[in-house]
């Protein structure tokens, strides 16, 4: 049927089922209550308004006409009989002695019942209203089994209300249009039929980009456009930068093999990048690190450690503070870190890979990385005494890094070796020193925290906002009855049986009280 | 009368420059008709409550369920006779699954344990089986989506070796059409009447709660810890009860398929496989509309597209 005209109005309210916040907030003032007896109402005006206020909600997306060919007047109840009771009575002890004038004994079905209560917790102490006619017949209902609450449970068999009630649709029309779309299926078959009776035990099944469009928080025009855009920018950038990182590496070899005073100009230049810290340069060698076979070895480990620096700035720095909550800022290193290094792996960019692959492959690359450091630091012992020992203190220390008397050790001897630096060159060395590994800790942290970034990750080609979040005010309507049994992880459920009543519960989940069905039920028998 | 002035002509794009107007500024919107000026007094009460403290509460969603209703667990405030149950956490269900699959235990025997209904603990482990067949074909799960909807709502955990509460009533009894008629049977009072003479009084064939319980097992076992028997030995006996029980409906559906095996002929072309079955041609009945049957006799109607009548499936195997 189409969707009425002013679907959810504040003025002539109505409710519906769905999530939308305009009902939240007629649900909130109660826009189903009865009205105030004013006047003289008939019988038949009653039950009129009623079967319109419960009609706008259950099922306003099917005609009048189709609702009463399913509305069955026998509505179904069960009763809890614990094993317990049922092997110590037989029933007898309810009509002993009734007839010489004895008190019924105490002994029910009930007294066995270990199943919790229903909760009668106040959740805040609110001012109680004078007469409220709701609250007053509900009490005196509470301890009988509300047969009339189960009215509409012929619609929750339908396949369109089950999604919705399953949670995985945020309202029955977006339901329906899921089903119409052929996004759900019914014992692995796909179900087109909104209208389809689901029988106990059948298991469906809907799309989970369906559920997580449904249910997510709706995308803004430009979201992630920042991210996209600082992505494909840096990108740009070491593309271009790898052409000029491959020249200056392989002149720079060159330079060194003639000459001695090149080390130390060198070491300056490397304190100076790492000072300029933003790494335009750097970048390029991350691509250039992958595949620069036509240079020295030397050469290539070279490019390599000035890459895995620059990897390793922002996540350091990531890593050091709390990787519970992270800052927007931080989240955003850390997918720039992700592209980064996919790209310094050469994977390719769009690939699905795990992340557990991707950080072990990072760290066989350092561990490589540092033996070859230590081939070189033997080959080359004639070098520049500070540089040399530097590198080989930094080396042994890697070794057995995560400790922390390492750690003092390595503090000191680093400190030993720059003695001929100025304090200021000192600091910088052995920031360039720290940049280029990750302790083992901090490895397996980095890896926790990409985890989770990869679980819900920020992608522009889905039609939802990225990172996925509920959409507000889900909270307030997310329950799921009990005669469905959901898995949310792969947004299918099980029809286990149909809804009952049960002593102070009736399954169908219904906004109205217990007067209001009552009427309504006495429209559609037709009586009078 | 004052005379008519033309309404001064102000751009489309001013006019939705109002701050109550939600669009980008600099978005040209479509339509010609201004923005209204003043929201409607019950906009202005509802955005108030939306803002206020219980509006920001229930747009947040953190720290567990939180429902409109007076009740915590009541989602609808007119209605305190539906409150949202809990359901089983994800480790309990995780649980169940390993119970059945890989330590072999009988659905029953998993249900009277961990307080879950029989039907409840063999959906679980289905739902648990399309999971790991998704783990293993790489497929992704909505992660993020379950986390939030879990964080939602109320939960019943089991753990185990611990005292744990029923998710629920393991032994529910429909309440029968016929048992809801008020009946008076005259007794005599020395007469011992029992639920099965109740179960008589009401019909004939209907059967008593105890014959219609899905746990039967579990009242026996019940019924001989009542006559002295240790827990430990009756609760062996019940397993064992349970356990044989399931060996027999799977070997009585190994079997089916056996049948079905061994009455197919299978002709293996390089295309297609053929499979040949004997049918028995009176199974379509006199009419030669029996549902049974295989085919239809030539020339009755088949009225599967016909206009008007229904062709939405009732069941889908």
């Amino acid at each position: 049927m189409r969707k009425p005209y002013r679907f959810y109005s504040l003025s002539r309210p109505k409710l519906r089922q769905s999530w939308n916040k305009y009902n939240l907030y007629n649900l909130y003032r109660q826009t189903g209550r009865e009205p105030q007896i004013k006047g003289t109402p008939t019988f038949f005006q009653q039950k009129w308004a009623a079967k319109a206020k419960t009609r706008s909600y259950h099922g306003e997306h099917i005609p009048e006409k189709k609702w009463v060919r399913l509305f069955s007047r026998r509505l179904l109840s069960a009763v809890d009989m614990p094993p317990e009771y049922l092997a110590a009575h037989d029933g007898s002890e309810q009509a002993a002695g009734r007839g010489s004038g004895l008190t019924t004994t105490t002994v029910s079905a009930e007294t066995f019942s270990k199943v919790p209560k229903l909760s009668t917790q106040e959740r805040s102490r609110k001012r109680a209203i004078f007469g409220d006619v709701n609250k007053l017949l509900s009490d005196q209902f509470s301890n009988m089994t509300p047969y009339m609450q189960m009215t509409f449970a012929p619609l929750e068999r339908r396949l369109d209300t089950a999604v919705f009630r399953a949670l995985f649709a945020s309202s029955v029309r977006q339901a329906r249009q899921f089903v119409i779309h052929g996004a759900v299926t019914v014992n692995g078959k796909k179900m087109v039929h909104p209208s389809y009776q689901l029988n106990p035990g059948d298991l469906f099944q809907v799309d989970p980009e369906k559920v997580m469009y449904g249910t997510g928080v709706q995308k803004a025009q430009q979201g992630n456009s920042r991210l996209r855009e600082n992505l494909e920018a840096r990108q740009k950038k070491a593309e271009q930068a790898f052409q000029n990182a491959v020249k200056k590496t392989s002149s720079a070899t060159a330079a060194t093999e003639g000459e001695t005073e090149g080390d130390k100009a060198e070491a300056e230049a490397t304190a100076a990048e790492g000072e300029a810290a933003e790494g335009e340069a750097v970048e390029g060698e991350i691509i250039a690190a992958e595949d620069a076979g036509s240079l020295t070895p030397e050469a290539q480990w070279q490019l390599n450690n000035r890459a895995l620096k620059f990897l390793l700035k922002d996540v350091k720095k990531i890593l050091k503070n709390n990787t519970k909550d992270l800052t927007a800022k931080e989240k955003k290193q850390l997918r720039l870190f992700r592209a980064d290094a996919k790209r310094f792996l050469s994977q390719p960019e769009k690939s699905e890979g795990n992340i557990t692959e991707l950080i072990d492959e990072l760290q066989t690359q350092m561990k490589s990385h540092e033996l070859m450091r230590e081939s070189f630091e033997k080959l080359s012992l004639k070098e520049n005494q500070a540089e040399s020992e530097v590198e080989a203190e930094s080396a042994n220390a890697a070794v057995e890094e995560g400790e922390h008397q390492s750690e003092l050790s390595r503090e000191r001897q680093v400190e030993k070796g720059l003695e001929g630096l100025s304090d200021e060159q000192k600091t910088k060395a052995k920031r360039i020193m720290g940049d280029a590994q990750l302790s083992r800790e901090e490895m397996r942290k980095l890896a926790r925290l990409l985890q989770y970034d990869e679980e819900n990750p920020i992608d522009d080609s889905k039609p939802y906002a990225t990172p996925w979040r509920p959409r507000p005010y889900m909270s307030a309507f997310a329950f799921i009855p009990r005669y469905l049994e959901v898995n949310p992880n792969i947004c299918a459920a099980v029809y286990l049986r149909h809804p009952v009543a049960r002593k102070g519960m009736g399954e169908v989940p219904t906004p109205f009280s217990y007067l209001t069905s009552q009427l309504t039920h006495n429209w559609y028998l037709e009586r009078g | 009368m004052p005379p008519r002035l033309p309404a001064p002509l102000t751009p489309v794009v001013d006019a939705c420059v109002v701050p109550s107007c939600k669009s980008a500024p600099f978005v040209r919107s479509f339509s010609s008709t201004p923005c209204k000026q003043k929201m409607s007094r019950a906009r202005q009460q509802m955005y108030q409550w939306l803002k206020g403290r219980e509006g920001s509460e229930l747009a947040e969603a953190k720290g567990g369920p939180r429902y409109l209703g007076p009740l915590q667990d009541q989602p609808f405030p007119l209605n305190p006779l539906f409150r949202s149950q809990p359901v089983l956490d994800e480790q309990t269900r995780e649980l169940i699954w390993d119970k059945v699959i890989m330590r072999g235990e009988a659905l029953k025997a998993v249900s009277a344990e961990m307080g879950v209904d029989v039907r409840r603990v063999a959906a679980v482990v289905r739902l648990k089986e399309v999971e790991k067949q998704w783990e293993r074909e790489g497929k992704k799960l909505a992660i993020p989506y379950a986390k939030a909807v879990m964080n939602m709502l109320p939960k019943t955990s089991y753990r185990e070796g611990e005292k744990n509460l029923p998710h629920e009533p393991v032994n529910e009894i429909h309440v029968h059409k016929l048992t809801m008629q008020q009946l008076f049977v005259p007794v005599s009072e020395s007469r011992h009447f029992t639920r099965q003479d109740a179960a008589k009084a009401f019909h004939d064939t209907m059967l008593s709660v105890d014959a219609r319980s899905p746990q039967p097992e579990l009242i026996k076992m019940e019924r001989e810890i009542l006559q002295g028997k240790t827990r430990q030995d009756s609760l062996a006996k019940f397993k064992e009860a349970t356990q044989k029980e399931e060996d027999r409906v799977a070997q009585r559906i190994a079997r089916e398929a056996q049948r079905e095996e061994e009455a197919t002929t299978r002709v293996a072309t390089d295309r297609y496989e053929f499979r040949f079955k004997e049918i028995n041609a009176d199974d379509v009945g006199r009419t030669g509309r029996s549902r049974k049957g295989t085919g239809w006799r030539y020339g009755a109607p088949f009225d599967d597209r016909k206009r008007g009548l229904v062709k939405i499936p009732t069941s889908v195997p």
